[in-house]
Parts: structure tokens; C-alpha cells; sequence
């Protein structure tokens, strides 16, 4: 973690706690500066069992997790990080106030589990005072020890554990040293707790104050001061060497990383080189995975009987759920590359470096914190806007946050990059990065626009620690890719499920026979087919019994395409046609598009199902994109050329299809209000956008 | 920004009035290097929350890495980034806080 308030907690979908079970179990609650180690500690403790949740009625994500300690059941909180109680961002005071136990649907602390970063111990301690003072039982992990040993820094635990009157273990959350000294402290203090029920232990935290914090009531000036100079005391005492080397090393880097060019340079092309590697590495498992669904479909196809069973199999699950579940390599590598990057340290330098474009915009630095969620999730991304202290920054910067990629639109610019540039990983990894800058230039111009409109107003200064440089974590970047991993597998295995049965019924009834389709078959259409029946005959006359089979096989193909164009699906496709024939949609692209209202990354499995994916990889064991691509409209041209897959793309970027980020855009703002100017304003920015894309590319090719 | 010009007047006075006092000046004008010990913050009550508990509060010693807007500052063994229009709220007295050597602090 380098950033405040970007905590891992943030990167996954809101859930409700599956299991409230152990309601009966004392907690403990972690507590620390932001990036201390709370969650790698917290994951070490818990064995990786956590489960994100939200818990609804309150602004910030928790996350609790169940441990052994000393052989009893505990649950343990992770909080996000703090620099003080006092804080003034809503998410820091949530953090406060679950400390305290009074934040509605979070269990009250029976103990507080202080981690310090042993590398900036003055700072860290400033936090241990305060937390000290609320009267709980305290146990210090003083972690990040592999570090500073390193550094050559030497932290006397029991020198500290003597200066402030409660446990101290040294612990390395990274390595795991330490880690049974600290379940032991945190057991007894349990038992401590159980003893006296908190009230005991209350009183024993208070009389173990120190005398000089006992004083500081009385400070005049800056509340602050005598307990910074305490924390520098303390420090002082306790503390030899120093961490000279990581401090001037990352001041050497940030030298050119934060340099006003420079840095912006350096920014784009990692980002560039991000997207590049997610295209070119994602490539071979997809293939693996496309070839695993259509090997499926195939068999699927054989063992069943012909019919409604076989085709709602093949065609609607198969078909549909497969055409999402191919992307999973690519979700799961962004993940894991950007939380490799996030562990370096490098995203805080982003935000420094963003923070004047942000503010040319009238925004504050710090909405890039939810901006950069936002290519994860927006939902997550909308709550954590709560870092923002002011109102009107607050609402502008959720009423643009859909418009940053999300990891749902990952499938759809797959596809499209599939579709147009399979094979040439730079050039797909170069759209790819285009449409994420699209979404940026789109939600940062939105911004400006609103700051000028709707909601005026200075935007508020950065302040934004820069954490030291550290070798990113390879054990998190897995966790993290694995919890999202599973995240988008629920998804795929319920919502997107359930939208692909739905559709494969709409796109199959009413299922009418070639005699009613040729009673409905404009005259157009009547006339090729019977021309092409005359062809076959005389093929077959003339004993050339292949062509008379490619002949066969074409109106064949006719009936399917009217067939699917007098189901529900098709009707409603046909029907929005004048509207998005200006982009170069056909009838089917209209399905996805309509379908994906609901979820974004349903259009790929909806074409999957229109386009008759499943049945035509059951078939010859053709893939995805391969049957996408040979697609033809009725005048023989390719459905997905350039100018309709690039408008395709640019609608997908700009469109707002996501109804839980809708609903959460409501229970944050507190009014429809928002959400449905949201819904609004990008809808026609979709729209114009596409159209123009689709213009030009057409006038340019 | 008409704003920033007004602030340079500011600042170039001040610069004026500070080396004649001795050495009170704000964050903004110190250049990379230089140390000071916070003798006042003025800036609105959330900021200042803000700011305090990340060590910029009064009495803390507070090293500048970088000048630009956003600046970089070094206080309490952190590098804390932040935006000119709030280092110029920051004053400094810098007497108080001698800075020492980049061969003292690699020695330390
Ligand atoms: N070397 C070392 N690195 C650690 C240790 N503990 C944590 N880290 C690293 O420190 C960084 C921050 O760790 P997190 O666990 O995310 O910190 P956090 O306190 O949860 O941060 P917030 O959620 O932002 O408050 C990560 O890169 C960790 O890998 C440790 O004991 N030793
Ligand atoms: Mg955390």
C-alpha cells in the first residue's frame, strides 16, 4: 500500500459479510499509520482467510477476519490507515470511530492491536499516544523489523515497550518474524480484557499514561506539540542508526519521478508498457481459454440430444458465460501488475504528478485517489471519494468516476482488440491504452466542465505523504489477483449467468420454422433464396455436388439470421436500429448493447449467444473471435471493421452500463438526482463519441 | 493567475523583512536543502487538522527536498508532498534549525 486510502479493502466489490458467525468473539482491531503493514499483518494473522465486506450504513470498508490466538477463536479488524484520531476525512473518522466502537455494524474493539512502522517510529508513535488514551488494552507490533535491521537501524523493543507502558513485539509482517511472540501478547491482553470485561482494562490503560501526555491538556498553541516532541523523545531514546540509505535513495529517484516532465513522461509510458504486457501475456491462456470453450461446446453438443436441452447448454451457458470467462488471464494480470506497483511505492509519485493537471481541471489532488480505484471498479472508487473533504469536489469527482475503465470494459476492449488486431500485440496494446486514456481525458474534461457549471469552486491543496521506495510484494500482488479472480468468477457464474440464459431465450423465441420465416421474408430476401435453390439444383444436375453444398450451407445461414431476427431479441435490435445505424451497428451489436445496460462486459457474451457462438464452435471448433470476425452484413461487407469496432470501443469507454454503480452513486450523493445526471451526460457523450469515431474512421479507410 | 502576482509581491517583501529580522520565511521560499523549525501555520481548520497530524505542526523541524509546486518536504522521517498555496502558509524559523550537512547526516 502507498497510497492513503487506496487500501487493498477498496479493490473489490461491495459484499455483504456472508458470515456474521463468531458475533459472540472478541475483537481486535488494527490499528497504524497508513502504509505500516495493518493488512499484511493482518493477513499473516488471519491465514489469508479474510473475505472483504462492506457493511452497510457505513462510508469505509472493513475488513474482518477470523484467527486462532493462544487456542481461542478471535476476530480481527482491519482498518484503513490514520495519522491521528482527530482526523477530517470522512473515511478517517469512520476509522476513529470503529476504534472507539461506535461505528454501527462493526463489533467493538476489545483490544487495539498498534502497528508501527519501525522505520518512522516518531511520526507512527504519535498515533500509539492517541490510541493509547482511549482506555483499551494495547499491544504494539512494531513491525517492518527486517527493514530497518537492514538499514542498519536498531529499535529496543523493550526499551519502547518501558517508555510506553504496554507490549511491544518487533515483527516483520513481510518475513513472518516475530509472529508468535505477537499471538502471544495479543493473548494474554485477551484474556486481560475477558477478566475485567473492557472496564479493567480501560482503567489500566489510563493509569499507565505517561506523565507528560497526562500534561498536555494544558498545552497552549498547537494541541500537537508536546505530543510530537514526546514521539521525538521516545524515538530518540529507543532508536539507534537510521534509515539514511531507502531515505536518500527514494529522494534521489524522486529527483526524476516527480519531475514536472520528466515524470509525466515517465507516467505515460509505464502505463503504456502496463497495457502492453497485459495484452501480450494475456494472449496464449486466452487462446487456452477459447479453445477450452469450444472444445466444451463440442462435447456438450455430441453427447446431448438435438434440442431445447443441448441448445439452452451450448448456445446460452456455454456460450455466453464462456465468452466472459475467456477473459479472466487480463483482469487478472492488471491486477496483479498494478499491485505490484502500488507495493513500490510509485502510484503516490502519479498522484504528485497528476496533481497539477487535477488542478487545472478544478479538481483536488486527491480525487485521483478514487480516479485510480476506478480502474478497478467505480463502485468501490465512489465510495472511497469520501477522502474528499469539500462537497462540491466531492459529487463532481462521482459524477466522473464511471467514466474511468473499469475492469468490466477489460472484456470489451479485449474483444475489440481481438477483433482487429489479433496477433499484433503492440498495436492491441496500444488501443487498449487508448481507450483507457480516452476514459481519462473524458472524465477529466467532464470535471472541468462540471467546476464550471454545476458546482464551482476552489478545489483543495494537495498534502500526500510519499512512502520510501520498497521491492513490491509478490505474495499481496497474488492475494489481491486471486480475491479479484474470484470475484469476477461469482460474477460470471451468477449475474452474467443469469443475463445469458435470459438472452439466449429472448434470441431463441418465438422459434419459428422455414415455412413461417419464408412467408415473413421480404421480397428482397424471397427472391435470393430462391435464386440460390435454383443454383443448387442445377449444381446438383451437373454433378458438382461441392459447390452444391456451399450453396446449401449459404441459405442455411439465411434462415438462421431471419430466424433470429423475428425473436424478441431481434425484433428490439431491429427496432433501436435507426438509432445506432449511424454508428455502424447492426441489429445484433444493438442486443449487446441493449443487454449490457445492466452489467458492461454481458455484450460480449450477448454477441457470443446472437452470433450463435456456441453452436458454431460446437460445430468446427472455430473460436470466439473467429466467428465474430467472419460475420457479414446483408450487403456481404464484415460486421466488425474498423469503423464499427473503434465506435463499438469508444461507446463501451464513455457509456454509463453499470445499475450497482447507479445505486451507489444514490446512496452517496443522497438523490436520484446525480445518478441520473449521470446517467444522462454520458449517454450522449457515448453517443457522439461513437458516432464521430465511426464518421471519421470511415471517411479515413 | 492575477493571485500569483500578487504573491510574489508578498514574497519578495517578506524576504526583505525576514532577512532583516533574521531568519523567519515561509516553506515556498526556502530552496532545496534548507531547514527550518515551524513557528506558524495559517491555513483553514481542515487543512490544518490535516497537516498537523502529519507532523507539520508547530515546534517540528522541516527540510525542504524539492521546490516546484507541488513541493517536497521532509518532517518527522516522512517526505510529505505539497501543494505552494499551503507552504506559503507555512512559516519557518530557521535559525532554530541549522541545517546539517548532507556529510553530517550520511555519517549519522
Ligand atoms: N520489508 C517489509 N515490508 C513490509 C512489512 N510489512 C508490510 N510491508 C510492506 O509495506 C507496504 C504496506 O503494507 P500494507 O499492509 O498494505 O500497509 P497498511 O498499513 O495496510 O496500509 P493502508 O491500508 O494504506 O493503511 C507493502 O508494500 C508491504 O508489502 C514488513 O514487515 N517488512
Ligand atoms: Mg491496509
Amino acid at each position: 500500500m502507498t497510497l492513503k486510502s487506496t487500501s487493498r479493502t477498496d479493490f473489490s466489490l461491495p459484499q455483504h459479510p456472508r458470515h456474521r458467525s463468531g458475533a459472540g468473539q472478541p475483537c481486535i482491531a488494527l490499528a497504524g499509520n497508513p502504509n505500516a503493514g495493518k493488512t499484511t499483518l493482518f493477513n499473516r494473522l488471519t491465514g489469508y482467510r479474510a473475505r472483504t465486506a462492506n457493511f452497510p450504513g457505513t462510508t469505509v470498508e472493513h475488513r474482518l477476519g477470523g484467527a486462532v490466538i493462544a487456542g481461542r477463536a478471535v476476530r480481527l479488524l482491519d482498518l484503513p490507515g490514520l495519522y491521528g484520531l482527530g482526523g477530517g476525512t470522512p473515511e478517517e473518522r469512520a476509522a476513529s470511530a470503529a476504534l472507539r466502537g461506535e461505528l454501527a455494524g462493526v463489533p467493538r474493539p476489545r483490544a487495539v492491536l498498534v502497528v508501527l512502522d519501525a522505520t518512522n517510529l516518531s511520526r507512527n508513535l504519535y498515533l500509539a499516544g492517541q490510541v493509547r488514551e482511549l482506555g483499551l488494552p494495547v499491544v504494539v507490533a512494531l513491525n517492518m523489523i527486517d527493514l530497518a535491521r537492514r538499514e542498519g537501524l536498531e529499535v529496543d523493543a523493550d526499551a519502547l515497550a518501558g517508555e510506553l507502558g504496554v507490549p511491544v513485539v518487533a515483527v516483520s509482517a513481510r518475513t513472518g518474524e516475530g509472529l508468535e511472540a505477537l499471538r502471544a501478547a495479543l493473548g494474554r491482553m485477551v484474556d486481560v480484557g475477558d477478566a475485567g470485561e473492557g472496564g479493567e482494562g480501560g482503567a489500566r490503560g489510563a493509569s499507565a499514561l505517561p506523565r507528560a501526555l497526562a500534561a498536555c491538556a494544558s498545552c497552549a498553541g498547537c494541541p500537537h506539540q508536546a505530543r510530537f516532541d514526546w514521539a521525538e523523545g521516545v524515538e530518540q531514546r529507543v532508536a539507534r542508526g537510521g534509515r539514511h540509505l531507502s531515505r536518500r535513495r527514494s529522494e534521489r529517484i524522486d529527483r526524476v519521478l516527480t519531475h514536472p516532465m520528466a515524470g509525466l513522461g515517465i507516467f505515460a509510458a509505464v502505463m503504456a508498457a502496463l497495457f502492453v504486457a497485459i495484452f501480450a501475456l494475456a494472449e496464449h491462456p486466452m487462446q487456452w481459454g477459447e479453445q477450452g470453450v469450444a472444445a466444451t461446446a463440442g462435447w456438450a453438443d455430441e453427447a446431448l440430444p438435438e434440442g431445447f436441452v443441448s441448445s439452452l447448454l451450448v448456445d446460452g451457458v456455454i456460450g455466453g458465460v464462456g465468452a466472459v470467462l475467456v477473459f479472466l488471464p487480463q483482469i487478472c494480470i492488471l491486477f496483479f501488475v498494478l499491485t505490484l506497483l502500488e507495493d513500490t511505492g510509485y502510484l503516490a509519485r502519479a498522484v504528485f504528478v497528476m496533481d497539477r493537471l487535477m488542478r487545472r481541471v478544478g479538481l483536488p489532488g486527491r480525487a485521483f485517489v478514487p480516479m485510480l480505484s476506478a480502474h478497478a471498479c467505480a463502485i468501490p472508487a465512489i465510495m472511497s471519494s469520501r477522502v474528499i473533504e469539500d462537497r462540491r469536489d466531492r459529487l463532481v469527482t462521482i459524477l466522473i468516476l464511471p467514466l474511468l475503465t473499469c475492469s468490466a470494459r477489460l472484456p470489451v476492449y479485449a474483444m475489440v482488440t481481438a477483433l482487429l488486431f489479433a496477433g499484433d500485440p503492440v498495436t492491441g496494446g496500444l488501443v487498449f491504452a487508448g481507450a483507457y486514456a480516452l476514459g481519462v481525458v473524458a472524465a477529466l474534461g467532464a470535471a472541468w466542465v462540471f467546476k464550471r457549471t454545476l458546482l464551482p469552486g476552489q478545489s483543495r491543496p494537495l498534502v500526500l505523504e510519499l512512502p520510501d521506495y520498497r521491492l513490491p510484494s509478490l505474495r499481496t500482488a497474488l492475494l489481491v489477483t486471486a480475491d479479484r479472480a474470484r470475484l469476477f468468477l461469482v460474477k460470471a457464474g451468477t449475474i452474467i449467468l443469469l443475463i445469458a440464459v435470459a438472452l439466449w431465450a429472448l434470441s431463441n423465441y418465438p422459434n419459428l420454422d422455414d415455412r413461417q420465416l419464408d412467408d415473413r421474408a421480404p421480397a428482397a430476401v424471397a427472391a435470393e433464396l430462391s435464386q440460390w435453390r435454383h443454383e443448387a439444383e442445377r449444381a446438383v444436375a451437373a454433378g458438382e455436388a461441392g459447390r452444391a453444398e456451399v450453396i446449401e450451407e449459404q441459405i442455411e445461414q439465411r434462415y438462421r439470421q431471419l430466424r433470429i431476427e423475428h425473436t424478441i431479441a431481434g425484433r428490439v435490435g431491429r427496432l433501436a436500429e435507426p438509432v445506432f445505424e449511424p454508428l455502424g451497428f447492426t441489429w445484433q451489436v444493438n442486443v449487446g448493447v441493449l443487454s449490457s445496460f445492466a452489467a458492461r462486459e454481458v455484450v460480449v457474451s450477448t454477441l457470443g449467444v446472437v452470433y450463435g457462438v456456441g453452436e458454431e464452435a460446437a460445430e468446427d471448433a472455430t473460436t470466439f473471435r473467429q466467428v465474430l470476425a467472419a460475420q457479414k452484413r446483408p450487403d456481404g461487407s464484415p460486421v466488425f471493421d474498423l469503423p464499427t469496432s473503434l465506435a463499438l470501443l469508444v461507446f463501451f469507454v464513455l457509456a454509463m452500463q453499470c445499475l450497482p454503480t447507479q445505486v451507489v452513486a444514490r446512496r452517496e450523493t443522497g438523490s436520484w438526482k446525480w445518478p441520473l445526471l449521470q446517467l444522462g451526460y454520458m449517454t450522449v457523450l457515448a453517443y457522439s463519441g461513437a458516432w464521430l469515431t465511426y464518421q471519421v474512421a470511415s471517411v479515413l479507410t | 493567475m492575477e493571485d500569483s502576482q500578487t504573491h510574489t509581491h508578498t514574497n519578495a517583501r517578506d524576504r526583505a523583512v525576514g532577512s532583516a529580522r533574521g531568519e523567519i520565511r515561509t516553506a515556498a521560499e526556502l530552496a532545496v536543502g534548507e531547514c527550518g523549525v515551524v513557528c506558524g501555520v495559517d491555513v483553514g481548520a481542515i487543512e490544518l487538522e490535516r497537516l498537523q497530524m502529519m507532523g507539520l505542526c508547530l515546534g517540528r523541524r522541516v527540510r525542504v527536498v524539492k521546490a516546484g509546486d507541488p513541493m517536497i518536504v521532509s518532517v518527522m522521517g516522512s517526505r510529505i508532498a505539497l501543494a505552494r498555496a499551503l507552504a506559503r502558509r507555512i512559516v519557518l524559523n530557521l535559525q532554530q534549525a541549522p541545517c546539517r550537512s548532507a556529510a553530517a547526516q550520511a555519517r549519522e
